[in-house]
């Protein structure tokens, strides 16, 4: 040990302690006989090896190595400028990439964010997340477990001035103090809003309050009417806050005790039990464990059972799961996630590959200064070594850039993306290690292939030069091709006939579920709000079913030798309001359960050229017959272009969970603002949701998704073209004496284009080939998660467009400084040495 | 008496050796040396003067500056503690050695 800082000593006070050994020699020498003085030797060298005894040898050679690659890479700036864009394009990709990944697809940056607990409710009958705000209020009185426990209701829909189907979250008091959440403009809502009588107020989601209230900072102070009632805005969420801990997006803000002045007729909101619509979650106090917690409420849970056994099973356990692992389970474990970072990562490749081939180039000049240093005497290993360093210091470089660089490319992709403008991606540990891990694995990976060429004797550098060409031909055009087949697949989704007028359709969500209602209360219940909402002004139509269209829900069943079969459990009338035409048959007669309705598609797929009324097939756990056939709805099409639908009528369990279809001519809007008030007179709850909110969502996540890849895309293919020019320049510059040879000997135009693109003419055919392969295998592993419409089969018109996309660049980089060459004038060629 | 190349890593042994009777610089360990062996055995200053900053560096030796027997200034080398327990292991080993080549000359 102590030799160790003895060496540490010897090295900070270098060159006083060098100039004393000088010194000392200097004596010795003096002090010896005139003959013997020759014997002393070479003084530097007796300096050199005393100073080997002192450091660490291959610190030495590093700090040599490092010095005579930083002059190395000084020499030649254009080389060093061009691989660092290289390398910074490459890695500032992949960090931005990253960084928007988890700042905003995610957009919820919460304090504590990993130690947040959300608490379901587990019984015989399942696991439920909804807790009634009579429940909450008591945890949140009695528990001794948590430092916070918060609620949010995401199940009240409201309308606002007007605007119809408005996303709100109703929070506890302490909900943005809790989790450390600071408006943008204003202030949220907190427990002084909580109190009774006080003054209703409400905060706007960001995006909301950009797209609907044109991001003027002066609607806080505001008064809207929600629900016709005043409300008071008084402030904005930041755009790093757009949904709720549940995990929907949220337009409006407001405190849970704002719910009996937007819903008139529901119950009191103190000791109520009788909606279970609040999610709960909670941090727990330090030093109590989550099973601690979890009997704690699981106790308090029982206690509330006794008092209103009405409302909680006997059985009723709570469990709590962090909240962090939920989401990450959604949205890292997803493949489409996994495919995403594949293809950024490719992006690297890409680069490396680029970035090798500049190497091997520069091998070729650096030829002569290798040879005389191998002959002189260094081993291979040590000018590999040499050559390595000076790779890391270009990654480095390259890092460092790709760092400003990335930040760059993040701003712009955000604002493609949609995000204000002073939304601040902070640089955290993660991305500078990211940013270094990337460092080391591009220095290799384009370093070494190089390195190792360039230092072998005998050296074919054709078919490495090819290879990498092959691997940047390969990765734009997978990308290029996934970008094709995602805009391929947008277009043809966007433009998919719906049969039924989605536009003026409402569904209305009854919470009927987790209440321990027979089948018949619930039908009495469907039709009692069947009644009272068809009776509104301007409705047309109102039916029931169990899985709207262009919702959350499906139930998909897979039969031998049948495309995916969507099935719904839907109300008699549901044909006819939602104008699905019955072509052969009738519908469900009441009280009917073993009857099937089937699409045409669905007769065409399961019996061909047959009639298939009164067939018989077992679907849905029983025998049914067929008793109709309607025309296509177009609403599975969208995500399945293969599937095919049948109908079954509405019994049991299932019934619980449907939702009421109401179709009105006029606008729909206008009706989502009465239709709470007017369920609330019969005692009950509903939200309600506009059809067409569901499909602009959904293809607003379709393109940003391709804004994305198509980003990445672009990148890809920029890298390729530049590789490929400079590659064909570079080779059009080396050769020039043989090319003037060439014409001077009469090789007309197509000879000359012949011998500078045939050695890469086929690499990049091949790495095209793989991209394309590549890009399908990819598109068939991602296709449940990125709503690719064929399932089955090639997107060919998508295919296409990359392949082209890719041919003509491919085309224009390598042709033009061929095209260059040929107006070599061979004269003048000939003349220069 | 003939002159014969130095074996290797005797040197340190005879440095700490020398040191031990008492501190001296480079020259003048280079002498005793060469006296004491009666010119056989030569301190070549390439391999002195990296062997005293061996010594250094592991601690054996130490050194200071002072002034020689004709006022130069030049630096003292001494023996540490651990340079002297370092002597008698170097020391010990080399007599082991020694006996050992000796037996399989003479029985060989």
């Amino acid at each position: 040990m102590r030799k160790f800082f003895r060496r540490i000593h010897f090295l900070l006070n270098r060159k006083r302690l060098e100039r004393e050994l000088a010194e000392e020699m200097e004596a010795h020498s003096a002090m010896m006989p005139a003959e013997r003085r020759s014997h002393f030797g070479n003084t530097a060298r007796l300096q050199e090896d005393s100073r080997e005894v002192w450091s660490w040898s291959w610190l030495e050679q590093l700090w040599q190595d490092l010095g005579y690659g930083a002059r190395v890479l000084g020499r030649s700036p254009g080389f060093t400028f061009g691989a660092v864009a290289v390398l910074a394009l490459g890695v500032g990709v992949n960090l931005a990439e990253f960084q928007i990944f988890d700042a905003f697809l995610h957009r919820l940056n919460f304090r504590d964010a990993d130690s947040v607990l959300q608490f379901a409710r587990n019984s015989r009958q399942g696991s439920r997340l909804g807790f009634p705000h009579g429940a909450v209020e008591f945890y949140q009185a009695q528990n001794r477990s948590f430092t916070w426990l918060i609620a949010e209701d995401t199940t009240v829909e409201v309308v606002v001035e007007g605007d119809a189907a408005v996303r709100t979250n109703l929070v506890s008091p302490n909900y943005f103090a809790n989790l450390g959440i600071l408006p943008a403009f204003g202030r949220l809502l907190d427990a002084h809003d909580a109190q009774p009588g006080a003054a209703p107020v409400a905060a706007l989601g960001y995006d909301y309050w950009r797209a609907h209230w044109g991001a003027d900072p002066n609607v806080i102070g505001r008064i809207v009417h929600i629900n016709t009632q005043p409300v008071q805005i008084v402030g904005v969420l930041p755009y790093s806050f757009a949904q709720g801990l549940y995990g929907r997006r949220t337009e409006v803000w407001l405190p849970v005790s704002a719910r009996p002045l937007l819903m008139p007729g529901a119950p009191a909101l103190q000791q109520d039990f009788s909606r279970p619509g609040e999610a709960l979650f909670g941090k727990l106090r330090p030093g109590v464990s989550q099973a601690a917690a979890e009997e704690e409420l699981t106790a308090l849970t029982r206690e509330l059972a006794r008092r209103q056994p009405r409302y909680f099973g006997d059985d009723e356990r709570l469990e709590g799961h962090l909240l962090q692992q939920s989401m990450a389970r959604a949205y890292r474990g997803s493949p489409a996630v996994a495919a995403f970072i594949v293809m950024v990562l490719l992006v690297l490749l890409s680069a490396c590959a680029n970035l090798g081939n500049m190497l091997l180039a520069r091998g070729l000049v650096r030829r002569r200064e290798i040879d005389i240093r191998m002959a002189i005497g260094a081993s291979r290993a040590r000018v590999l070594r040499q050559l390595m360093t000076e790779n890391f210091l270009l990654a480095l470089l390259g890092a460092a850039a790709g760092l400003g660089f990335g930040a760059i490319a993040a701003r712009l992709l955000l604002t493609a993306l949609g995000a204000p403008s002073n939304f601040r991606l902070t640089i955290g540990w993660p991305i500078l290690t990211t940013a270094l891990l990337l460092t080391l694995i591009s220095a290799i990976a384009f370093g070494l292939p190089s390195a190792l060429q360039t230092v072998r004797v005998n050296r074919s550098r054709v078919h490495l030069r090819q290879s990498l060409i092959a691997v940047q031909a390969a990765v734009s055009c997978l990308l290029l091709i996934a970008s094709g087949i995602l805009a391929q697949n947008a277009i043809s989704s966007a433009s998919v006939e719906l049969a039924f007028d989605y536009r003026n359709m409402l569904v209305i969500y009854p919470q009927l579920y987790g209440r321990n209602l027979s089948a018949a209360v619930v039908q009495q219940k469907l039709d009692a709000l069947s009644a009272r909402f068809g009776a509104l002004p301007g409705v047309e139509g109102i039916t029931a079913a169990v899985v709207p269209p262009l919702g959350g829900r499906l139930m998909v069943d897979n039969l031998a030798g049948l495309p995916h079969v969507y099935r719904n459990a839907v109300a008699p009338s549901y044909f006819q309001v939602m104008q699905l035409s019955i072509l052969r048959g009738r519908t469900f007669l009441p009280e009917e359960q073993e009857a099937v309705v089937v699409s045409e598609s669905a007769a065409r797929a399961v019996w061909p050229n047959q009639d298939p009324l009164g067939k018989r097939w077992k679907l849905a756990g029983a025998e049914r017959t067929v008793v109709g056939v309607v025309k296509n709805s177009g609403a599975n099409l969208l995500a399945d272009a293969d599937s095919i639908e049948v109908y079954v009528p509405m019994a049991g369990p299932d019934m619980t969970g449907s939702a009421l279809i109401l179709h009105t001519p006029s606008d729909p809007a206008s009706l989502v603002r009465v239709i709470p008030g007017s369920a609330a007179a019969v005692n009950e709850t509903v939200s309600v949701t506009l059809m067409r909110a569901s499909r602009e969502n959904a293809l607003q996540a379709q393109t940003r998704m391709i804004t994305l890849i198509g980003s990445i895309g672009s990148v890809a293919t920029t890298l390729a073209a530049a590789g490929m020019f400079a590659l064909v320049a570079f080779t059009v510059a080396q050769r020039r004496r043989e090319l003037g040879i060439r014409m001077a000997l009469g090789a007309g135009p197509r000879h000359i284009l012949n011998v500078l693109l045939r050695q890469n003419a086929r690499p990049t055919a091949v790495g095209a080939i793989a991209g394309m392969v590549l890009a399908v295998v990819l598109s068939r592993l991602v296709s449940s998660q990125i709503v690719l419409r064929k399932q089955g089969s090639v997107d060919v018109a998508g295919v296409a467009a990359g392949l082209v996309c890719f041919g003509l660049v491919a085309l224009v980089a390598t042709l033009s400084p061929a095209l260059r060459a040929l107006r070599i004038d061979p004269s003048t060629t000939l003349r220069d040495e | 008496m003939p002159e014969i190349p130095m074996p290797k890593g005797a040197l340190a042994l005879l440095v700490l050796r020398v040191l031990q009777s008492g501190p001296l610089h480079g020259y003048a360990i280079a002498q005793r040396i060469r006296q004491l062996s009666s010119d056989v055995l030569e301190a070549e200053e390439g391999s002195l003067y990296p062997a005293l900053q061996r010594l250094l560096l592991e601690g054996w030796a130490a050194a200071h500056w002072g002034k020689s027997e004709t006022g130069r200034r030049v630096r003292f080398y001494r023996l540490t503690p651990e340079g002297l327990k370092q002597l008698k292991r170097e020391r010990h080993e080399y007599e082991l050695a020694t006996v050992a080549i000796q037996t399989i000359l003479r029985l060989a």
